[in-house]
């Protein structure tokens, strides 16, 4: 490359990182190009943020998003009162005023769980028997009990929980972490999309993973487990890869005589994107190929190759953090148990638990654990009140707002903590009650960003994904 | 009145009438009432539980408090789907059928919707059918028989959506017979001296509006001029008009957005730092938009005229187009932006003026190449000592390779309905809710619109004009960013337009250029780029076309594969391993940086 387009190379990063503001072509390869371009060995990031406010003690997420929210009170927030109370009306003195969804209106009677809890590792975590997995790695996580929110239904809270505003329109946690971060990779995108398949459960809309105001690139990319993993990366039929490097030479040399011809540096970002599309065509199907591993690992996760599963996206997961994607986001559907809750949530945590776990695990094997971090929850958590049919064993939950829980673990998070407590119904949290907000500023804070001082202006604002608030959940992170 | 054996033919069609009245067996269904919803706890609930319809028909009874009472539907027409309310709730709806004599009725109904919904049905009051239905449409209904007794009978329905919308379809096998002929056919069968005078009036225009040649040529006509008048306003576009309430709502401040708790009570008016609104005028909608136009305000012209230039140049000369206010940046020219402002308000917001203005601007002519001494000096070009060179805008991207490849629907004139471009299946399907979950395919020339006119579905926007920064619609955007991804490359290589485009462009090239290899290749630079190959250039291409054709030597089937991509027929009059080739030149010239780029 000539002097002068190194320059303007320069000055485009400069521009565009310095600045913060409209971004111009080049702009995008902060996502997608690697460091040979932007990179910096001194601790630097790749993306727009000039240098972490602090030392990272993560460099990647893996978010299981339980969508359709999975009952804390059956899972980890143990509460004998409200089982000793079950079918006696819940008492007004805690439900006068509130907020609630479906049950708004009818009759408001307790119902405890139905499954046993026992105490677990040498943490002592309260994990209920549906979660046998999750309970063999109770030390590793920090579980955290209080969370609560400020919206009653699925897609103001997913909404919430990914942007820190319940209105669409605000960019996604990954997108921001693609933003300020970039990637570590050259053939994958920063931000990374897994679904586990099925039509059940309430709707994913592509916005839970869009950029919002910021740049389309750092939009999730949804690697797909049926059909070709990501859109149009297959040759079309009758283009071999030999002709299709021919025309990729040609293209390139074309390209740079116009480099040289105009000077744009948008054009040195044009040629590298068209490379690293090549690259791609054979790094994703690879990727995805999970008949690779060894089926002991298969085993581990009860994954099966090409079997579109969460199971099979954990396993996926951890190959991408392997490969340095920056954030990778699983969707699971199906934990919305308004009635039924015993027979569905066994299913669901059949579906998740022994994948969840294996992850862990398999992370810690492969010393990608320290710096990864993991989360696991919902949007929001299920009431102590039942709803719908109630007979012995059976009964219903519905959207509860209030009191919820999720467990984070890896990267910088106190391993073997139980943060926060609820009152003896579940209903409200009595201790260290954790925000949305809240809980982003760990996240960008296990990354080695200051939540308040990491902003995009927007029509004459500065956003931040914590909005305005948040505060680190201290208790469960290493550094505090 | 004119004697003219009307009258006789007339008792003479009465007797006849009379006589298949009487040997015909009657059925009439009477108007369908409703009641619902009943809610439940779940959609199981909804469907197992009785309420009380189930088990007593009782037409002036009110349930739950007096919410749920009997509802007359006299407008509800058998064969049209009606929209139902509630989740996880049943809604009842009775009818009573009239049949002369017992005899069999056959008839089709659905819950029109998109998923299972719960469907049980009886007649006077047994059991006749309950079960899970299916279908987003009528098309979907489930087929009953019934053996209807004489007289009365009650047939009662009971709909329960299990989740989403539902509704209630109704229709018999065939259809009734026509009811006015009934009343008609019943006046017949009655003595002269029974008939009343409605009777009597309905026999006599029934016969002669069929008889009567003066009435019949009357009657053709009305329909004619009936016909005119419809078309006429089928012309009229619909505008939907909005109006103010003859009394204004009272509107508060909601407190911290909680619609619970209103603040101060507020009434419309504009911001206070900007020039008020005309005095003595009532404060609507029709006072805004004077507002908004008066050649005095400081800020509309401005706002237009700072996106127009953005649009040519990338930038605003605000370059925070969508903040005009304290927090936005200060124009790189305010002399320009009131120029330009001026100029458009004065000369009545005349658009294409204003862009033409713009466009032949000395400032926009300037030769958009780098210059080295800029770059240290001004690299973002906001003084703009040269001019812009910016990629294509998504639809301008898929609509460019459309145009050079020749397979841009040209024809007809701009508006119409949405059109469905190719898409990768089962995008819809695998994520969409409610209705509207299968994506069909538009077929011939729609697949070749302009891409303004490609259809939109937010939980599921279109992955091309996605990737190439479209912004998503979920909320107003004035500035697009312009990105460079591997993800777009992929589309621009393997997407079905771009491969059948780059075909049908190959098909050009080898038709209407000539016959050598540099011919052909000058024709696709002029094509594409309106201008020649440089030397450079054309040795590169030729180079390419070369290595690529040797690819597809005794390979006729790969080459044959790749011509089938894409709705439009291969031209068979073409080689197809040459066609191959020129669809990989084809293809390696609507991919560079240059056809995508206005320069």
């Amino acid at each position: 490359m000539r002097l002068e387009q190194e320059l303007a190379l320069q000055m485009t990063r400069r521009r565009f990182f310095g600045r913060g503001a409209k971004g111009i072509g080049s702009l995008a390869l902060a996502s997608l190009l690697r460091e040979d371009l932007y990179g910096d060995a001194a601790g630097r990031s790749y993306g727009a943020l000039n240098r972490l406010h602090f030392a990272p003690t993560a460099k990647r997420v893996i978010y299981l998003f339980m969508s359709g929210a999975p009952s804390q009170l059956d899972l980890f927030d143990s509460k004998p009162k409200l089982v000793e109370m079950t079918g006696q009306p819940m008492p007004e003195s805690v439900t006068r005023g509130q907020r609630i969804a479906q049950l708004a209106g009818r009759k408001l009677v307790c119902v405890g769980s139905r499954f046993q809890f026992g105490k677990h590792g040498r943490s002592g975590a309260e994990i209920s028997e549906l979660l046998p997995h999750t309970a063999g790695i109770a030390d590793d996580l920090a579980i955290i009990r209080s969370m609560h929110t400020d919206a009653i239904n699925h897609d103001p809270a997913v909404t919430l929980i990914q942007t820190g505003g319940q209105q669409p329109g605000r960019p996604t946690m990954g997108a921001w972490f693609s933003y300020g971060l970039g990637s570590e990779n050259h053939q994958l995108p920063s931000f990374v999309v897994l679904t586990s398949g099925g039509g059940q459960g309430q709707p994913l809309l592509s916005r839970y993973w869009g950029s919002g105001f910021l740049p389309s690139s750092h939009q999730g990319v949804e690697f797909r487990s049926r059909g070709e993993p990501i859109l149009f990366v297959s040759n079309p039929r009758g283009v071999t890869t030999r002709s299709r490097r021919h025309l990729l030479d040609g293209l390139r040399d074309l390209n740079r005589l116009k480099m040289d011809a105009v000077g744009d540096p948008d054009i040195a970002a044009r040629i590298k994107s068209f490379e690293m599309a090549y690259r791609m065509q054979t790094s994703v199907p690879d990727l995805m190929d999970t008949g690779q591993e060894p089926p002991k690992v298969l085993e581990q996760y009860g994954a099966q190759p090409g079997v579109p599963s969460f199971a099979n996206n954990c396993l996926l997961a951890r190959r991408l953090v392997e490969r340095g994607v920056r954030f990778i986001q699983l969707y699971h559907r199906g934990w919305d148990h308004h009635n039924s809750l015993p027979s569905n949530i066994a299913l669901q945590c059949r579906q998740t638990d022994q994948a969840a776990a294996a992850l862990i695990r398999d992370l810690k094997q492969r010393g990608l654990f320290e710096d990864t971090l993991v989360i696991w929850g919902g949007e929001f958590g299920r009431t102590p009140m039942n709803q719908g049919d109630m007979t012995r064993g059976n009964y219903g939950r519905d959207h509860h707002m209030k009191a919820y829980t999720i467990w984070m673990a890896g990267g910088g998070i106190k391993p073997g903590v139980t943060v926060g407590a609820t009152d003896d119904l579940g209903y409200n949290p009595v201790e260290d009650p954790v925000h949305i907000n809240d809980f982003q500023a760990t996240v960008l804070h296990c990354m080695g960003i200051d939540h308040e001082k990491f902003t995009y202006r927007f029509q004459g604002r500065d956003f931040r994904l914590t909005d305005v608030g948040g505060k680190v959940i201290e208790k469960a992170v290493v550094s505090g | 009145m004119t004697h003219d054996g009307l009258d006789e033919a007339q008792a003479e069609w009465e007797g006849e009438l009379a006589r298949i009245h009487r040997t015909r067996r009657e059925l009439e269904l009477k108007e369908w009432s409703m009641i619902g919803p009943f809610i439940a706890q779940s959609a199981e609930e909804a469907f197992t539980q009785s309420f009380p319809p189930e088990s007593e028909l009782d037409f002036s009874k009110s349930y739950q408090d007096g919410k749920l009472s009997w509802n007359a539907r006299p407008e509800w027409k058998d064969g049209k789907a009606q929209p139902l309310l509630g989740n996880k709730a049943a809604t009842y709806l009775h009818r009573r059928i009239l049949a002369e004599s017992a005899r069999k009725l056959k008839f089709f109904v659905a819950t029109n919707a998109p998923y299972a919904d719960g469907l049980k049905v009886w007649l006077n009051g047994r059991l006749v059918l309950a079960k899970a239905v299916e279908g987003c449409e009528p098309a979907k209904s489930i087929e009953v028989q019934v053996d209807l007794r004489s007289g009365a009978n009650d047939l009662l329905l009971k709909a329960v959506n299990y989740g989403g919308g539902y509704g209630f379809y109704f229709s018999l096998d065939a259809p009734l017979e026509d009811k006015a002929l009934m009343q008609v056919m019943a006046a017949a069968a009655k003595p002269l001296l029974e008939r009343d005078g409605a009777e009597k009036t309905a026999l006599r225009h029934w016969f002669r509006q069929k008889n009567s040649p003066r009435l019949q040529a009357l009657g053709r006509q009305l329909s004619q001029l009936r016909k005119e008048k419809e078309e006429l306003e089928q012309d009229i576009p619909t505008v939907r008009v909005m109006e103010d309430m003859e009394y204004r709502r009272p509107t508060h401040v909601l407190v911290r957005g909680d619609y619970r708790s209103k603040g101060e009570r507020v009434s419309a008016g504009v911001p206070e730092f900007l020039p008020s609104l005309p005095p003595g005028e009532k404060v609507d909608r029709l006072a805004l938009a004077r507002w908004l136009v008066d050649p005095g305000h400081p800020l509309v012209g401005r706002v237009a005229v700072n996106r127009f230039w953005q649009l040519f140049f990338g930038t605003g000369i605000v370059q925070t187009a969508n903040e005009f206010g304290t927090q936005g940046e200060p124009p790189s020219h305010p002399g320009l932006l009131d120029w330009l402002a001026r100029e458009f308000v004065d000369g009545g917001w005349d658009v294409q003026s204003m862009l033409k203005t713009i466009a032949m601007s000395a400032t926009y002519r300037q030769s958009s190449r780098f210059r080295p001494d800029l770059l240290s000096r001004d690299p973002a070009n906001r003084l703009l000592a040269k001019g812009p060179r910016l990629r294509l805008p998504a639809e301008a991207i898929r609509d460019n390779v459309l145009a050079i490849s020749g397979l841009l629907d040209r024809d007809r004139p701009p508006g119409g309905p949405s059109v469905y471009p190719y898409q990768p299946p089962g995008l819809w399907e695998n994520k969409a809710f409610y209705c509207r979950t299968k994506y069909e395919q538009s077929e011939g020339e729609d697949l070749y619109r302009r891409s303004l006119y490609t259809f939109w579905k937010r939980s599921v926007p279109n992955p091309i004009l996605q990737t190439f920064d479209a912004p998503d619609r979920e909320v107003c955007t004035v500035s697009r960013e312009r990105t460079v991804t591997p993800l777009q490359a992929l589309i621009t290589l393997n997407e079905t337009t771009y491969v059948e485009a780059a075909r049908i462009f190959a098909q050009r090239i080898l038709k209407e250029a000539g016959p050598s290899v540099r011919e052909r290749i000058r024709f696709a630079y002029r094509t594409a780029l309106a201008r020649p190959p440089g030397p450079e250039e054309e040795k590169i291409t030729e180079r390419t076309f070369h290595r690529i054709f040797d690819t597809y030597r005794g390979e006729a089937a790969k080459a044959q594969q790749l011509a089938s991509i894409g709705e439009s027929p291969a031209d068979a009059d073409l080689e197809v391993t040459q066609l191959a080739a020129w669809t990989g030149v084809a293809k390696l010239i609507l991919n560079l940086d240059e056809t995508m780029t206005k320069e």
